[in-house]
């Protein structure tokens, strides 16, 4: 690939949030792509294993297994007697389970990494004037921002991945290079 | 959190049976992981992957990445045929002189050389459709509305047109 095919290549829309700034493609890169099928697969093997718990204490108990599955979940004292059979499955299944902020931190962790660029600081007090990839990213610097900040790049990783909501009149899909 | 156009899978969880959230866990279990080494080997050993660097890949945007696949594989199939040429017709002008010295009565067989070609039905993936293009026709359509040329000269650019094509 010669030097100049970076110009075919290049995002022409970028979405800007906070001081961050990322390239729209209307789709995942390799590297996203990579890191939330790993997690994807996490989660799974969690409701795999949960679920089949679930059939296991609706097998001993004799009820169902939706009914097991509320009785997982439920805060009852009574309840939580019944599960102190199961308790060495509940431990390690929740030592395994992915929760929803551990994949949130996990999703913009991906996207800042593979997608985020920012004017970083320069001399004392001011700003670079061209926008840095930000490839040095880590789960800690996703912890160290502020949660609303968090919550809309997270929003933008589900449109780049499921779909641009039509009310908000954004673009429409690009077409491929020709 | 907006809602979005797609396939959220927390909602529809909650739509799903237990047994169906059971088969779908097992189906993601089951399914194989993309190999993205393998992608990225198949495009930087091309012709147009020489400084395709991991990085650079890892950036670039999946439906990008399927339309230079399907690019090297039109390319890949392009020029094993392109150098197949001359095998293929030295193969056609063999058979020829077999059946010359068979000294059978019947006509020689028709060789096409496309035969021998690795790729025989290989047709690029950028190929357009049979027919004359849109330029094509929107110009003959525009010199028949105007008048300027009669509708059986009309008949016969659009057949030679098709034919080109």
């Amino acid at each position: 690939m010669s030097k100049y095919a970076s110009l075919l290549f290049s995002p022409e829309e970028y979405h800007e949030i906070g001081p961050f700034r990322f390239p729209v493609y209307h789709d995942l890169v390799p590297g996203e792509a990579k890191g939330i099928e790993a997690i994807g697969r996490k989660q799974s093997k969690s409701t795999f294993r949960s679920l089949k718990l679930a059939k296991r204490i609706a097998q001993d108990k004799k009820i169902t297994t939706k009914e097991a599955i509320e009785l997982l979940g439920s805060s009852d004292e009574e309840n939580q007697e019944l599960l102190y059979d199961y308790a060495s499955e509940l431990e390690e299944l929740q030592r395994d389970s992915v929760g929803a902020v551990e994949q949130q931190i996990a999703f913009v962790t991906l996207f800042m990494q593979y997608r985020g660029e920012a004017k970083l600081l320069g001399s004392p007090g001011t700003r670079t004037k061209d926008w840095q990839k930000l490839s040095d990213w880590t789960e800690a610097d996703t912890e160290a921002i502020p949660g609303r900040l968090m919550e809309k790049i997270f929003e933008l990783v589900t449109w780049e991945r499921d779909g641009w909501p039509k009310s908000e009149g954004n673009a429409p899909e690009p077409e491929e290079p020709s | 959190m907006a809602k979005v156009g797609g396939k959220r899978p927390g909602a529809r969880r909650a739509e799903l049976s237990p047994e169906q959230i059971l088969k779908d866990a097992e189906d993601t279990l089951r399914a194989p992981l993309a190999d993205w080494d393998a992608v990225y080997f198949r495009v930087r050993s091309s012709a147009i992957g020489g400084d395709f660097t991991p990085e650079r890949f890892l950036r670039t945007p999946i439906s990008t990445i399927r339309w230079l696949l399907r690019q090297i594989d039109d390319h890949d199939c392009a020029r094993a045929n392109t150098h197949s040429v001359t095998a293929a017709r030295l193969t056609g002008v063999l058979i020829q002189v077999a059946h010359g010295f068979s000294g059978s009565k019947r006509p020689a067989p028709k060789i096409q050389p496309r035969e021998f070609l690795p790729f025989p039905d290989w047709k690029p993936e950028a190929a357009t459709a049979d027919g004359p293009d849109a330029p094509t026709k929107f110009i003959l359509s525009e010199l028949v509305r105007t008048r300027q040329v009669p509708l059986h000269v009309y008949a016969a650019l659009a057949a030679s047109a098709s034919d080109s094509a």
